[in-house]
């Protein structure tokens, strides 16, 4: 049974490496498998590369950049999505339903309405992302006869009216300066990703990410019930309180970084259970690998369909849509 | 009581309604006393027909004294016809045009009917009643607001371009529809004359020694795409521009090139229309390894009215020298871009610059205010 688990372990650390890796044979500047590999290799070495500059400029500046990102982001999504459906006990949410993404990336526009700057984008966009989940959950406990749909309806109305309040923060932007830095925002891109983005995205992905994965247990104790999860001596009001922040650093991050992309955090959840069931200690650690695969490959995917970039947003939609439905049916609405 | 109860809710709601009505009038308000009717509006028996950028034969009254300018370019146009005062409606960017506003006072007060670039108010519109409507060729394929300019029965001439013979085919029109072709067609003759300098020393160069350069406009992976007026004089002005014919990106009618495909062209020289995006190109470790940033040849381009060499900026043929001579130095040795600049400015819009001034144009740095600042003077 050890084993087992430590193989489950190891692929899920390496299946997001090995994504990785691959995606630095993708793209449009025409390098060759054994190029590339030679690239990496003298790097690797430290050996003084012969290889032109521009070859090292297209890996290790452009390509892994984007494909670490990728990762952070598609892993922070699936996640924080994995641990709202562990907490409030229903397989409908996540960051994006929620209304998470659509108030971080309103918390961002306004940052940069107010202070014409991307400086404090990242707080303003947790905050508000923390206070998308506030209001969804307490619109969700308005009528208590069919919880997990309300809680769907309560961020179905939360996100809209966070989106509509970025339509008119777009509108009320000045159309040379800071409309574009907003769009810019709020597109959904890695293309332009960068080692800079680390610095400031992934630190509350990855602070969100740890403390999801050190808390997963309570994250078991937490879905199921509050008096049962009180019986068991745990503080249930404080516990809830982490998972919630943590899950809303993560999301914030990410969308600081890439815009709001949908659907990654509702669906990778779901095939984790699939692979290995609905214990959280290991749900949690699969959600993240899933969520930083699929990312990195529909990333790949929307890079080589077409020689123009299909933007993320399109693709995790059409994936994640149909399977939303395909929830609802099997589970009529209901909880588990 | 709970009937009561009702009417009570009936009362708050309208009141609400009520509130919010007054709330939205109010703000409009402010701007009520700025133009009233004109009187002087010209006969509307005297008519020419113009034909504009899509081929529309249009009728617009004849030296038509009320213009609004959607569309930069237009208002740039009429400003150098002579024409400005007669603006009274224009596009938020003219308004933060340091020059335009120096020299037109009234822009300042113009109405804005599109505000944040977005739909036309079409009240506001009528409102100020202009005689005819400039607008953008972008505008000009959406259908929505071309129902509603043709609703409010005012003549709307599209104006834009694709390269630069449409352009000065369109700034002739312009000068039709206000009356002043004769200076229209001395501005023309002006844009053929520096073409013509150019194109005798570069038309010798054979492509392959062309150089080759990649324009940034305004953000710096957006670029020409193929059939746009920056590929047409770019060409002109002997380079060769990377990213035309290519595969681009295209978002909200803008071209995008993707870092990886700016580096498999790897432009000889980048020149960039926005200040600021010249110093990110050159510290940003992505782009370090291009040519152009190596040999640190990557410049900022001149921004005056507007900025040279713009999608449908009026300074093009001011462009084609200065890129010309850029490109070239040692051809255009005997082209001294300070007496050229003074010069354009004072003959077309009667503007005497200080050295410091053409200086300031030609380093492209401190030509428009920020956001707000419009309001400010």
């Amino acid at each position: 049974m050890i084993t087992r688990k430590k193989i489950i372990y190891a692929i899920l650390i390496l299946s997001p490496l090995v994504c990785i890796f691959f995606s630095l044979f993708i793209g449009r500047f025409p390098l060759s498998v054994p190029l590339v590999v030679k690239i990496l290799w003298s790097k690797l070495a430290m050996s003084a590369s012969s290889l032109p500059d521009k070859y090292n400029t297209v890996i290790w500046e452009i390509r892994m950049p984007r494909a670490i990102l990728g990762a952070l982001v598609g892993g922070s999504l699936a996640i924080s999505g994995a641990a709202f459906q562990g907490l409030f006990r229903n397989p409908l949410v996540s960051s994006g339903i929620l209304g998470v993404s659509s108030g971080a990336g309103f918390g961002a526009a306004l940052a940069i309405l107010i202070f014409n700057s991307t400086s404090y984008t990242y707080i303003f966009a947790f905050c508000f992302g923390g206070l998308a989940v506030l209001l969804s959950y307490l619109i969700g406990r308005v009528y208590n006869t069919t919880p997990a749909i309300m809680l769907v309806l309560g961020g179905v109305i939360v996100s809209s009216v966070f989106s509509a309040l970025i339509s008119f923060a777009k509108y009320v932007a000045d159309p040379y300066n800071q409309l574009p830095t907003i769009v810019f925002w709020l597109m959904g891109s890695l293309a332009s990703a960068r080692y800079h983005d680390f610095i400031i995205g992934g630190i509350p992905m990855t602070i969100g990410i740890i403390g999801l994965i050190a808390i997963r247990w309570r994250i078991n104790v937490l879905s199921m019930g509050d008096k049962e999860a009180r019986s068991l001596g745990i503080d249930t009001a404080l516990n809830k309180g982490i998972v919630i922040i943590c899950a809303t650093l993560a999301t914030a991050g990410a969308v600081c970084v890439s815009g709001i992309i949908g659907w990654v955090g509702l669906v990778m959840p779901h095939i984790g259970r699939m692979l290995v069931g609905n214990d959280n200690k290991l749900l949690i650690p699969a959600s993240l690998s899933l969520g930083a695969c699929f990312l990195i490959l529909v990333d790949n995917l929307g890079r080589v369909i077409t020689g123009s970039e299909i933007p993320l947003g399109i693709l995790t939609a059409l994936v994640g849509g149909p399977f939303f439905v395909y929830l609802l049916k099997k589970t009529k609405g209901g909880g588990w | 009581m709970a009937v009561k109860k009702i009417y009570f809710k009936l009362f708050l709601t309208f009141a609400v309604f009520l509130l919010a009505g007054l709330l939205f009038a109010g703000c409009s308000g402010y701007k009520e006393a700025a133009t009233g009717i004109s009187e002087k509006n010209p006969d509307k028996s005297n008519t020419i027909t113009v034909r504009d950028y899509f081929g529309r034969e249009v009728e617009v009254p004849a030296r038509a004294k009320r213009l609004a300018c959607l569309y930069a370019f237009a208002g740039h146009v009429v400003a150098m016809l002579g024409k400005g005062e007669n603006i009274v409606a224009v596009v938020e960017g003219l308004k933060r045009d340091i020059l335009m506003t120096e020299m037109l006072t009234n822009i300042k007060d113009a109405s804005v009917p599109a505000m944040g670039g977005g739909a036309v108010n079409l009240e506001e519109l009528i409102r100020v009643s202009p005689d005819v409507i400039f607008i953008k060729g972008d505008t000009g394929k959406n259908e929505g607001e071309i129902e509603k300019l043709e609703k409010s029965k005012i003549p709307y001439l599209v104006v834009d371009c694709k390269n630069i013979k449409e352009q000065q085919y369109i700034i002739e029109m312009i000068g039709q529809v206000v009356g002043c072709r004769d200076k229209a067609k001395r501005y023309n003759q002006f844009y053929r004359q520096c073409i013509d300098r150019v194109q005798k020393k570069v038309s010798g160069i054979p492509l392959k020694d062309r150089i080759r350069v990649y324009h940034s406009v305004n953000e710096a992976t957006r670029t020409d795409p193929k059939d746009s007026l920056p590929a047409d004089w770019l060409q002109v002005a002997g380079a060769v521009d990377v990213s035309v014919d290519k595969d681009l990106k295209l978002i909200e009618e803008k071209y995008f090139a993707s870092l990886e495909q700016i580096l498999v062209w790897d432009p000889d020289v980048i020149i960039v229309n926005e200040s600021g995006v010249a110093d990110y190109i050159m510290k940003n470790k992505q782009w370090s390894s291009l040519s152009a940033v190596k040999n640190h040849k990557v410049y900022q381009m001149p921004n005056g009215m507007s900025r040279w060499g713009h999608p449908g900026s009026l300074e093009t043929p001011m462009a084609i020298l200065w890129t010309a001579k850029t490109l070239y130095p040692e051809l255009f040795s005997d082209l001294d871009m300070v007496k050229e600049t003074k010069n354009f400015y004072k003959e077309f819009y009667n503007f005497d610059l200080s050295d410091e001034t053409a200086l300031k144009i030609l380093s492209g740095e401190g030509m428009r205010l920020s956001k707000g600042e419009e309001n400010k003077k």
